[in-house]
């Protein structure tokens, strides 16, 4: 993916709060990136690092208290931290949609698959449920599942696990989004129906062009599926980049402990494994340095008084690491 | 090696649920005819899908159930001929940690209270509660002023130590871990496996470690069996089994792996008969497997030892299937 093309989306300086027992909590601060037509953008971060957030508010799809302080995300020529929220449930699961880590939470268990399926056809393209249920049926043989047409009538727990989720995926396609924002969607899976999960994503990605927002822990699928790569540390994104670049030379402190925090195949199994010492600072923590500081192996002074901006490391790569910082000598 | 706990051609089976009104479905095997040993101070990967019987095994160890034929023994007591008080103190023998830190922990218990809970239902008479838990707790890493507090007030990584000192308390000679580290965040993955690896040098623990993720598995264990519908289809050293891999299915599960250096891609092996499953007789993974042949639908395979010590359930693992 280059720069040739528009971004599809460009989130610019994303802050968002909640309200915590009446004070203000930043949970996503100045968060910024683009999204580009094809393209899958893995997000990355420990739990609570934001990453969850820092895609979905992109719909304000917010916890509840929370709210967008300041920046914008630009999709289409709107600003969809402004649009008025009727206007936005107009984007909402038509050109862009969500896919959720439960298929067994995700989907209501007294409805019909069928019924669950025609939803947003019905909400975003005005049909009836019998209009609608044609291009249901197309959507599950799209998403690989047999005999579509009974399956129709069928409920939620005449499914597995991997099925349900073949169902969400065809419930996020069904108004052809441009991009879909998928939350650990094959966490709940065993390897092999991940495997075949990730292979369908991939292909319908490749038949329609669509982008891909994939957040996850599991960075054996940031490797194997992810062309760019954004990694979110306490609310921030600390380093942004093209998947190869993140994978053989991560920039930020934070990258590298967690690539080395990894059993590899290589490893020796006698040896320790190298961890990343302490936790992550709660989001009521305001450190007046960078927030990776106290656990940072190469931590040095200015790093605990100032908080570094980005600095960029190349094209489209950038780290949020005084090391990073021009005329930096160690 | 002396032999700490051992599974004797073991089988369960469970009636099927039927409808509300039904007086009863099939009868479904959850594991069929297992047999497996674990050596003192080490530690034996259990691999496999969901519904492979790894749960339904862990159950058979730890006399939660009882089996249908063949026998458990753990420390020398047989399990399924214990009830009542001898029951209870044969599974002081054997403990557990399961999954997720977050449900697993009592919310409304201190944690000295939890870590001190399994001596209580053994019914032990504790002298020194708070002396006897904050030795567990710093066994396990954590410091004594967590003693009084609630699990709500630790991460999800320090919870999960309490859940470790928690199994400690009895004093087991084996803790049974059901993926232990997969509902944590990676950098805290590696310090429980790092914890885990002290306590077995430190107190010759030996381990049953639950996992679907391989490369976990690979760097804890010393052994790995791998189970397909009930059935253990390849047992080998941990090394060995990922050097040389012999099943079909332990290939297409190390295929579906997603590795974290991008420039090894990973192929996906598998095919499906649409079928529905295996016939009686045939290879229980003969449906999927993409290089089942005639034989493989005629008579399901008996172990063979491919490699010693490394066991496989296949027609194919003599002619050396690499």
């Amino acid at each position: 993916m280059t720069d040739r093309t528009a971004p599809l989306l460009e989130v610019r300086d994303l802050s968002v709060s909640v309200a915590r027992d009446g004070t203000p909590t930043r949970i996503l601060r100045g968060v910024s990136y683009r999204i580009y037509p094809g393209e899958t953008l893995a997000i990355v971060g420990e739990s609570g690092s934001g990453k969850t957030i820092g895609a979905l508010s992109v719909v304000r799809l917010l916890p509840p208290g929370a709210k967008i302080d300041s920046g914008s995300v630009l999709y289409k020529g709107k600003d969809l931290a402004a649009l008025p929220e009727e206007e936005l449930r107009g984007v909402r699961g038509a050109g862009i949609s969500m896919v959720f880590q439960e298929p067994m939470t995700s989907l209501n268990p007294v409805l019909t698959i069928g019924l669950q399926l025609a939803e947003p056809l019905m909400e975003h393209k005005g049909l009836s449920y019998s209009e609608a249920l044609p291009a249901c049926e197309k959507l599950l043989e799209k998403v690989g599942i047999t005999d579509a047409g009974n399956r129709l009538a069928q409920y939620p727990h005449n499914f597995s696990g991997g099925m349900r989720q073949r169902v969400m995926i065809a419930m996020a396609l069904a108004c052809g989004p441009d991009l879909v924002i998928a939350d650990e969607p094959t966490t709940a899976l065993d390897v092999t129906v991940q495997a075949q999960i990730l292979d369908l994503v991939d292909a319908l990605k490749k038949e329609s062009g669509l982008a891909l927002a994939l957040i996850t822990h599991n960075l054996g699928i940031v490797a194997q599926r992810a062309d760019y790569v954004l990694v979110f540390y306490a609310g921030r994104v600390v380093e942004r980049g093209p998947a190869e670049h993140f994978f053989k030379s991560p920039s930020h402190p934070y990258s590298r402990a967690l690539l080395n925090s990894l059993p590899k195949m290589s490893d020796n199994p006698g040896e320790p494994l190298k961890t990343i010492e302490g936790l992550p600072p709660s989001f009521d923590e305001d450190l007046p340095g960078c927030p990776f500081a106290p656990r940072c192996p190469e931590v040095f002074d200015k790093c605990r008084s100032a908080e570094p901006p980005e600095f960029r490391t190349g094209e489209r790569r950038g780290s949020k690491c005084w090391r990073g910082e021009p005329g930096f000598k160690p | 090696m002396p032999v700490i706990l051992n599974i004797d051609n073991v089988t369960k089976r469970y009636r099927k649920a039927g409808g509300l009104f039904s007086s009863g479905g099939q009868l479904f095997t959850a594991v069929d005819g297992v047999s497996l040993a674990l050596e003192k101070n080490t530690t034996l990967g259990i691999v496999g899908e969901s519904g492979s019987g790894k749960t339904t095994l862990a159950k058979l160890i730890l006399g939660i159930e009882k089996p249908d034929s063949g026998r458990v023994t753990l420390d020398g007591r047989e399990l399924s001929s214990l009830s009542g008080a001898e029951l209870r103190l044969a599974r002081r023998g054997a403990q557990m940690v399961f999954q997720d830190p977050y449900s697993s922990l009592n919310p409304r218990m201190k944690i000295i209270d939890i870590v001190l809970e399994p001596l209580r239902a053994a019914g032990e008479k504790i002298a020194d509660g708070e002396k006897t838990a904050a030795a567990l707790l710093e066994r396990v890493g954590l410091k004594p002023d967590a003693l009084l507090r609630y699990p709500h007030e630790f991460s999800g990584g320090q919870r999960q130590r309490v859940a470790i000192a928690r199994a400690l308390a009895t004093g087991p000679g084996m803790i049974l871990a059901d993926e232990p580290i997969s509902s944590l965040d990676i950098s805290i993955q590696a310090q429980i496996m790092n914890l885990l690896n002290r306590l077995k040098k430190e107190l010759g623990i030996s381990y049953i470690f639950i996992s679907h993720d391989l490369a976990a598995v690979r760097y804890l264990c010393d052994f790995v069996a791998v189970m397909y519908r009930g059935c253990v289809v390849e047992y080998a050293p941990a090394a060995e089994l990922f050097r040389d891999t012999r099943h079909p299915y332990t290939r297409l599960l190390l295929s579906a792996v997603p590795d974290p250096d991008p420039a090894r891609k990973t192929v996906l092996e598998e095919r499906r008969d649409g079928s529905g499953g295996p016939g009686p007789q045939a290879c229980v993974f003969s449906d999927r497997c993409p290089r089942a042949a005639e034989a493989c639908l005629k008579k399901r395979p008996d172990y063979t030892e491919a490699a010693p010590g490394h066991f496989v359930r296949c027609v194919r693992a003599e002619a050396g299937a690499n």
